[in-house]
């Protein structure tokens, strides 16, 4: 909201470092290590993703783009790529957060669906001009699929583990700015 | 506690936000060319980080790891009687094996007694234990929890029990990152068994690479052993690799004898090629009393004598 990072905010953003972390480490567990095994979901961007439609002002850029980068050199995809594409994503669910909290969940679920295919495609696009070998589209389509069956389980996981709803949100508070929080609201 | 704050701050915040996003993104597309244009030194940073991050990792992925192969045991469960037939038979089978295989080896201690050879222990391994995988469509690589500490060389070839697995191809202190031979990149010179033909094994992220560059097609039919050349010398030759198909489009590929469903274990090999002489040994030669103007003033310089 302000430059001035406070405590809450502070909070918020090592919890969505943490989560993220904790993605990471459970893509690259080494599960269905044959080339036709199926890729396993962007859990990284499950995670992003709600935070930067439930906490935007949480979800810095530079925090975004860290995490991405991480996992980029974590788990092989080609670096640089994965972070940039994960921070646009970020940055265009950021904007639409105000218009999706007055919106259904499924509103939600459907813009997150297609920012996903567009940072696949980018990915996809970007790879392909740059003369490296993209990867078979199938697999990111099984991968895109996997990832939007997987959100609404990070979501629902995500809101029962830290409590982190609508109600207590930056889009709650600009519609209702003296709106009273809880105690857990301040802590997270 | 939060009062709203004033319009300036408002837009210089949103401004520096703005800001740092654009930096984001700048550095990342600066990573990403820097990638495409020096490999090598983004893999050092990656497996740099990997040595960081990975042992805070392994309480995360070993449980996992775990159920995973939980689930894939039960379902090995539930087909145990069909399974028993199936090693029943193979049993039968591998006992013919084995009388054939054992008068072979007598026939080859003859042969390597007649001939005096004498094989250079030149391969020595250290294993380890598979940790992590890339997961996603981009790559198909593994990380092995062996590195630099334990003595494995960069391009290192990995093999479990049953044949080559890939290759080494960035190492950690604690870690090394293996390209399985499935990975669009991965390009193997391999021979084909019985005709002894040279190929390429390039993976092309299908389960089967794809068999490249055969001279005499002709020589070769489906079944016929795969194993490594040695050409390049980062490889020992006649490591395992798989066998010979043909698929209906009529292109050669290769079943790889490795079990990548059971991959838990790799052995990583210390190879170092034998010593090529490709220069005349200039320390050999007996120091002469060069005459003036012949050797001192030829084009390469004078050959140095040993000191005395």
């Amino acid at each position: 909201m302000t430059l001035g990072l406070d405590f809450t905010r502070l909070t918020r953003m090592a919890l969505l470092a943490g989560f993220a972390m904790l993605a990471i480490a459970l893509e690259a567990a080494p599960v269905g290590l044959t080339a036709s095994a199926r890729p396993s979901p962007d859990l990284v961007f499950c995670v992003v993703a709600y935070w930067a439609v439930r906490r935007p002002t949480a979800t810095p850029a530079l925090l975004v783009f860290a995490i991405g980068l991480v996992r980029d050199l974590m788990t092989d995809v080609p670096p640089g790529l994965g972070a940039v594409s994960l921070v646009l994503a970020a940055e265009i669910l950021r904007l639409r957060a105000l218009p999706l909290a007055r919106q259904p969940v499924a509103t939600e679920w459907g813009t997150i669906a297609c920012v996903a295919v567009g940072m696949l495609a980018m990915q996809w696009l970007v790879l392909l001009m740059s003369f490296a070998q993209p990867p078979y589209i199938v697999d990111l389509g099984w991968q895109w699929f996997y990832t939007v069956l997987i959100h609404p389980i990070v979501a629902l996981l995500l809101r029962w583990v830290v409590r982190l709803g609508w109600e207590h949100g930056d889009a709650a508070r600009s519609r209702a700015p003296g709106a009273e929080r809880s105690a857990l609201a301040q802590r997270i | 506690m939060r009062r709203p704050a004033p319009m300036e701050a408002q837009k210089i915040s949103k401004g520096v936000s703005r800001i740092l996003t654009a930096l984001a993104i700048v550095a990342g597309i600066v990573l990403f060319v820097l990638w495409r244009a020096d490999n090598h030194r983004v893999e050092q940073l990656r497996m740099r980080i990997t040595d960081g991050v990975l042992p805070s990792m392994a309480w995360v992925t070993r449980p996992v790891d775990f159920l995973a192969s939980m689930t894939e045991d039960s379902r090995a469960l539930m087909d145990v009687y069909e399974q028993n037939k199936t090693l029943r038979r193979e049993i039968q089978h591998l006992k013919s094996w084995r009388e054939t295989a054992r008068r072979l080896e007598e026939e080859n201690a003859r042969l390597r007694a007649l001939n005096n050879v004498r094989l250079a222990p030149r391969t020595t391994f250290v294993t380890g234990d598979v940790i992590a995988d890339s997961g996603g469509p981009f790559r198909q690589t593994v990380l092995v929890n062996v590195g630099v500490r334990d003595g494995v060389l960069d391009g290192s070839a990995g093999v479990d029990g049953n044949g080559l697995v890939g290759r080494i191809v960035g190492v950690g202190e604690h870690a090394a990152r293996m390209l399985l031979l499935t990975d669009f990149s991965s390009r193997i010179p391999v021979a084909i068994q019985p005709s002894g033909q040279r190929a390429i094994l390039a993976g092309d992220g299908t389960p089967a690479p794809v068999l490249d560059f055969i001279e005499a097609v002709d020589q070769i039919s489906p079944g016929d052993p795969i194993v490594t050349s040695g050409a390049g010398g980062l490889f020992p030759p006649n490591l395992p690799v798989g066998r010979v198909i043909m698929t209906a489009a009529g292109t050669w590929r290769a079943v790889l004898a490795a079990d990548y469903a059971r991959l838990e274990f790799v052995r990583l090999l210390r190879y170092r090629p034998d010593t090529g002489i490709d220069r005349p040994g200039d320390l050999v030669v007996p120091a002469r009393p060069a005459a003036p103007g012949t050797l001192s003033n030829g084009p390469l310089g004078a050959i140095t004598p040993l000191a005395e």
